[in-house]
C-alpha cells in the first residue's frame, strides 16, 4: 500500500514537473476580440518598426514608431478623457525584458501623463530573454480603458550558452543580476518558516497518547471554551506550554534577528517609486492639407470598404493620399510604398493622382474587406457603426501629414 | 470539598481523554488533517487572492502603505475561523499555524506552476509572502490566553507585526535603490518595468504615492496600526465563519425546505 | 418534507414483518472498515484522481496555450479550447448522472440492517468523499485561480472562455456541485442515523452545497463584470476587484464541511459507546450488533 501511495505521489510530482515543459512558438494575441470601433477611434499607430526579427539571448531589439490618442477617442472610455497612459509590450509571457523606453525623446520608465489628440514618438529597447518564436506588439495602456494593441510581428530568440542575465548597478555600487537577485533569501527564509510551522503542527498531531485528534472532541465538549483543563486533565500539559514557548521563541528570534540583519545588510533602502512623466510635445509639422471623411460604405458584393474623403491641399506642392491606418493595420497606396511587416496591406485610391495646391478634391479609398473582417475591424453588430483612422498625406518632398478622420459606417450594398 | 469535586471531574475528563477506541484509530486523524488541509488552504488562498492578491503577486506592489494595511485583514479571516474550530474541537492552539502552512503550499504551488512556469516570470519577482511566523505567534497568544477576545486584540497586533517583520526581511533587497532609465528607482520597480505584464500597467499599482499628509516615515507605522485594527475586524469575520458556519450546523437540520 | 410526513423511526421498523438479518461486511485482511484498502480506499484514490486530472490539464496547457490558446478567433482555438468546454461539461454531466444514479439505485438493494462495523466503513467512505470534495475545492479555489491571475494580468483577455477559465469554471466548478451533492446522497442513503430523510435536510450540507452552486452562478456575474466598462473595474485586470468578491463570500459557505466531520465524529462516539456497552454487558453476541435501526434510504 505504501509503495502504491509512494508511486502515485511520485507520478503526480513527475506530472507536475512536466508543466514546466512548454512550446516555443505562439499565435497572435487576442486583439481581434477588442471591439473594432474602439480600436479604430481610440489610438493610431504609424511607422512601427522592429529593429530585428532574429536575436540571441541578451541581444537588444528596438521597437520604434508613433502612437496618437486620436481626436475621435470614444466617449465611453476613460470618460472620453484619457489622462494616464503606459506604453508597454504585449508578448506571450516574459520573453523579453524592457530595458529602455523613450517617449518623445524623454526617458519614461513608468506611466506618463497623456491627453486626447497628442502624438507620442516612442522607442522601446527589449533584451531577449527566453528562446522561441514570439509574437510581439507595442501597446498603449490607458487608465480606465485598458490596453490597446498596436501592430505585431514575430521575433525569434535563439538560446545562448551563457543563458540570460539582467545586470544593473545599485546606487551603492554593487552590480546585481535582477534575474536572480534575492532568490535564495526568499526561498531560504520561506523554507525555515515552513520548518517552524511543521514543527508546531507535528508536535500537536503526530505523537501518540493524548495527542490524538479525533477522540479529543469528546474531551473538548466537556470543557468550557476558555478552559483547557490544565495539568489535571492533561490534554495541554506544562511540557506542551514549554515546547510551544520554544517554537514561539524560535519564530521571534528568526523574525527579529532576520529583521535586524536585513535592515543592516540592505541599508539605504527607499520606498517603491512612482516616477510618472509628462513627455514634451513632438516638433509640430507644417500643415499640408486637411481631410474629412464624408461617408463609409461597406460593399458586400465586392467585399470592400470604401471611405469617401474630402482633401484640401493647403501647401505649396501637390499632395497624395499615401496611407490609411486604423486599429493595428496599415493600408498603403501602391504608389507610395510596398507593404512590409505582418500588419501592412495595400489599398486602392481613386482618383489615383495628386491634389494640387489650393485645390479640394474628393478621394475614395477602398480597403479589402477580408483583411478588415479577419481583424474584426468592420464594426458590424457592434455598439457604434463608425469607421475611423488616420489618413496619411504626403507632399512632393516627402513631408507627411496625419489627419484623423471618422464617419458613420453604411453597410449597404451598392 | 470543592477541590475534591473539581479533581474528580478532572479525573473523569482525563479518563475520557485516555480512553481507547475500537474503530477510531490514527488513520482518522491523518485523513482529517490531510484532507481538511486542502479546503483550508483553498479558503485562505482565495480570500487572500481576491481581497489582496495584487499586493502579493509582484514585488513592486509590496509597499509600506497598502500592502501592510490590506493583507493582514484579508489573511486573518480563515486562520481565525480555524483557531475557533480547532480550539473548540480539539483544544489545539493550531488554527493559525495550520492555515498558514496550508496557505504556504497553496501559494507556492501557484507561484511555481502558474507564475513561473506558465507565464515565465522569475520567482524573485513573484514570490509569495509567508504567514507562518505570524501564525505561530497568534496561536501562542490563544494557547496562553485561552480567550478569543484577547486573541482578537493581541493576536491581531501580533499577526500584523509578525507578517510585516517576517516579510520585510524578504522584501528589503528589492527596495535597494538604483538608477534605471535616468530615474532613481528600487530594484522592485525595475522588475515591474522589465518583466512586462501587459494587462497590469504600472499605473494600476495601488501603492504609496505620497501626499501632504503622508508624514514621511510615519506612514509605515500608521499603516501597521490601521492594519491591526482592520485585522481585529477580520478576526471576528473569521470567528463568525468558525462559529456559525462550521460548528453551529453540526447535527442541525432544516425540517421544511 | 415536513415532520408530519415523516413517520417516526419506530413505525418504520414495520414490526409485523420478520426482522431482516444484520449485514456485516466480510472480514478480509487488509480490507476492513478502517484499512487503507478497505474503507479508506476512495480517500486515497479520489483525491489522487482529481489532482491527476488537474495536472494532466496543466500539462496540456503547457503545450497548447501559446501556439493555439491566445487568440480566440482562430480555428485551432475553437477545436482545442472551445470544444474542451463542451467536452468538460458533457463529461461532468455524464459522470454526475451515472454516479448519482448509482448511489440512489444501489441503495435500494442495500441490506435493511447493518452492523456497527459496516456503519464505520460507510463513515470512512463518507470521509473519503468529503476529502475528495475538499481536494476539489482546493483545485477550484486555489490551483486555477492562481493561474487565472497569472494569465490575465499578463496576457490579453479576449473571450470569456480563456484557457485559464476553461478548466476552472467549466470542469472543476461543476464538479464541486457533483461531489458535494453526491456526498450528501451517499450520506442520505448509507448513513441514516445522521443524514436519513427523516432527519430533515442537514445545515452542514445546505451550506456546502450552497457554496458549490453559488460559485457556479457567480461565474456569470464575473464575466458580466469583465464585459462592462465601469472605470478600471471592468476594463483592466485588478484581481482584488469588487465583482470577484462574491467568489470569496460564497466560498466561505463551504465552512459547513467542518460540520460534516463534526457530526460524523459524534456518530462514531455513539457507535463506540454501544460497542463498549455490548462488550461490557454479557457474552459476545452471536450475531453482530446493530446500530442504525433501519436503513433510511430509498
Amino acid at each position: 500500500m505504501r509503495r502504491f501511495i509512494l508511486t502515485a505521489l511520485v507520478a503526480l510530482l513527475g506530472a507536475a514537473a512536466m508543466t514546466g515543459l512548454r512550446t516555443t512558438s505562439v499565435s497572435a494575441h487576442g486583439e481581434i476580440a477588442q471591439e473594432g470601433f474602439v480600436r479604430m477611434e481610440a489610438v493610431g499607430w504609424w511607422d512601427v518598426r522592429f529593429s530585428r526579427s532574429d536575436l540571441t539571448q541578451n541581444d537588444n531589439m528596438v521597437i520604434s514608431g508613433t502612437t496618437k490618442l486620436l481626436e475621435t477617442w470614444p466617449s465611453n472610455m476613460s470618460n472620453g478623457n484619457p489622462e494616464i497612459c503606459y506604453l508597454t509590450v504585449v508578448e506571450p509571457g516574459a520573453r523579453f525584458v524592457l530595458v529602455d523606453r523613450k517617449i518623445n525623446g524623454m526617458e519614461s520608465p513608468q506611466s506618463f501623463f497623456c491627453s486626447k489628440g497628442s502624438v507620442y514618438n516612442f522607442s522601446m529597447t527589449l533584451r531577449a530573454r527566453d528562446p522561441g518564436n514570439w509574437h510581439v506588439h507595442p501597446a498603449l495602456a490607458v487608465k480606465e480603458s485598458g490596453t490597446l494593441i498596436g501592430p505585431g510581428q514575430y521575433v525569434n530568440i535563439n538560446s545562448s550558452p551563457s543563458g540570460f542575465s539582467f545586470p544593473i548597478t545599485l546606487l551603492n555600487g554593487k552590480s546585481i543580476d535582477v534575474e536572480s537577485y534575492g532568490t535564495w533569501l526568499v526561498l531560504g527564509f520561506s523554507a525555515i518558516t515552513l520548518v517552524l510551522g511543521m514543527w508546531w503542527l507535528l508536535y500537536w498531531t503526530v505523537p501518540g497518547g493524548v495527542k490524538r485528534t479525533i477522540t479529543r472532541l469528546r474531551v473538548a465538549n466537556e470543557l468550557p471554551l476558555n478552559q483547557d483543563g490544565g495539568p489535571a486533565v492533561g490534554i495541554i500539559t506544562r511540557r506542551d506550554h514549554r515546547h510551544m514557548a520554544y517554537i514561539t521563541g524560535a519564530a521571534v528570534v528568526l523574525t527579529g534577528v532576520g529583521f535586524l540583519w536585513a535592515s543592516s545588510h540592505y541599508s539605504g533602502n527607499i520606498p517603491l517609486q512612482v516616477q510618472w512623466v509628462k513627455p514634451p510635445a513632438p516638433p509640430v509639422q507644417a500643415q499640408l492639407a486637411t481631410a474629412q471623411a464624408t461617408d463609409a460604405i461597406y460593399d458586400t458584393a465586392s467585399d470592400t470598404l470604401k471611405i469617401e474623403t474630402t482633401v484640401t491641399n493647403t501647401a505649396k506642392s501637390p499632395v497624395t493620399v499615401s496611407a490609411f491606418r486604423t486599429g493595428n493595420l496599415t493600408f498603403l497606396n501602391p504608389i507610395a510604398g510596398l507593404p512590409h511587416g505582418d500588419y501592412e496591406y495595400q489599398m486602392k485610391v481613386s482618383p489615383e493622382g495628386t491634389i494640387e495646391p489650393g485645390q479640394t478634391g474628393k478621394v475614395t479609398i477602398s480597403l479589402p474587406g477580408d483583411v478588415l473582417r479577419k481583424q474584426e475591424l468592420l464594426p458590424l453588430g457592434q455598439a457604434q457603426y463608425v469607421v475611423a483612422g488616420v489618413l496619411e498625406l504626403t507632399d512632393a518632398d516627402g513631408n507627411r501629414n496625419f489627419d484623423t478622420i471618422n464617419t458613420s459606417l453604411n453597410p449597404t450594398s451598392t | 470539598m470543592a477541590t475534591a469535586t473539581i479533581d474528580l471531574e478532572a479525573l473523569r475528563i482525563r479518563e475520557l481523554a485516555e480512553r481507547r477506541y475500537k474503530f477510531i484509530d490514527r488513520k482518522w486523524d491523518l485523513m482529517f488533517w490531510v484532507t481538511a488541509g486542502f479546503v483550508v488552504g483553498a479558503a485562505a488562498n482565495i480570500t487572500h487572492l481576491l481581497f489582496a492578491g495584487d499586493w502579493d503577486f509582484w514585488t513592486d506592489w509590496k509597499d509600506r502603505q497598502w500592502w501592510m494595511t490590506i493583507t493582514p485583514f484579508a489573511t486573518i479571516i480563515i486562520p481565525s475561523a480555524l483557531q475557533y474550530i480547532q480550539w473548540r474541537a480539539w483544544r489545539f492552539p493550531t488554527g493559525a499555524t495550520y492555515t498558514a502552512v496550508c496557505l504556504f503550499f497553496c501559494t507556492w504551488i501557484g507561484r511555481l506552476l502558474q507564475w513561473k512556469y506558465f507565464i515565465n516570470m522569475p520567482i524573485n519577482f513573484v514570490w509569495s509572502a509567508t504567514w507562518i511566523p505570524a501564525g505561530i505567534l497568534t496561536d501562542y497568544v490563544l494557547l496562553k490566553s485561552r480567550s478569543f477576545i484577547l486573541t482578537s486584540l493581541i493576536g491581531s497586533a501580533v499577526w500584523t507585526m509578525g507578517f510585516w517583520m517576517s516579510n520585510y526581511i524578504m522584501q528589503l533587497p528589492y527596495l535597494q535603490p538604483t538608477r534605471f532609465m535616468g530615474h532613481t528607482l528600487t530594484v522592485a520597480d525595475v522588475q515591474g518595468i522589465g518583466y512586462i505584464r501587459a494587462q497590469t500597467p504600472e499605473y494600476l499599482r495601488v501603492i504609496e504615492h505620497g501626499s501632504l499628509r503622508t508624514f514621511l516615515q510615519e506612514t509605515q507605522y500608521v499603516s501597521l496600526a490601521f492594519g491591526t485594527t482592520l485585522c481585529v475586524f477580520g478576526y471576528w469575520v473569521g470567528q463568525f465563519l468558525g462559529r456559525r458556519l462550521a460548528v453551529w450546523p453540526i447535527l442541525k437540520y432544516l425540517k421544511q425546505y | 418534507m415536513t415532520e408530519q410526513l415523516a413517520p417516526p423511526a419506530g413505525q418504520q421498523r414495520a414490526p409485523e414483518r420478520a426482522t431482516p438479518a444484520v449485514y456485516d461486511p466480510p472480514d478480509i485482511p487488509g480490507k476492513g472498515p478502517t484499512d487503507w484498502m478497505g474503507g479508506w480506499k476512495w480517500g486515497i484514490f479520489a483525491p489522487l484522481i482529481l489532482l491527476g486530472l488537474a495536472i494532466a490539464i496543466r500539462v496540456y496547457q503547457a503545450f497548447a496555450v501559446f501556439p493555439w490558446g491566445l487568440d480566440s478567433s482562430t480555428t485551432q482555438f475553437f477545436w482545442m479550447w472551445r470544444m474542451l468546454v463542451v467536452a468538460f461539461l458533457l463529461g461532468v454531466g455524464i459522470f454526475t448522472v451515472v454516479w448519482w444514479r448509482w448511489i440512489l439505485q444501489s441503495a435500494k438493494s442495500l441490506p435493511q440492517r447493518f452492523s456497527r462495523r459496516e456503519e464505520v466503513r460507510r463513515i470512512a467512505v463518507f470521509w473519503s468523499l468529503v476529502g475528495a470534495t475538499s481536494v476539489n475545492l482546493y483545485i477550484e479555489a486555489s490551483f486555477w485561480p492562481n493561474q487565472d491571475g497569472a494569465f490575465h494580468q499578463t496576457l490579453v483577455r479576449d473571450t470569456a472562455f480563456t484557457v485559464s477559465h476553461i478548466p476552472m469554471f467549466y470542469l472543476f466548478f461543476p464538479l464541486g456541485v457533483t461531489l458535494a451533492v453526491g456526498t450528501y446522497l451517499y450520506g442520505r442513503t448509507r448513513l441514516p442515523a445522521i443524514y436519513g430523510p427523516d432527519k430533515g435536510f442537514p445545515w452542514s450540507f445546505f451550506l456546502l452545497i450552497s457554496a458549490t452552486v453559488t460559485e457556479v452562478a457567480q461565474v456569470a456575474m464575473n464575466e458580466w463584470g469583465h464585459s462592462v466598462n465601469l472605470g478600471n473595474a471592468g476594463a483592466e485586470e485588478f484581481f482584488a476587484v469588487w465583482f470577484h468578491w462574491p467568489f470569496v463570500l460564497y466560498g466561505w459557505l463551504a465552512s459547513g464541511i467542518f460540520a460534516l466531520w463534526g457530526e460524523t465524529i459524534l456518530r462514531l462516539y455513539t457507535i463506540e459507546d454501544e460497542e463498549a456497552a455490548d462488550a461490557r454487558d454479557t457474552v459476545p453476541a452471536a450475531a453482530p450488533s446493530t446500530t442504525a435501526p433501519v436503513r433510511g434510504g430509498s
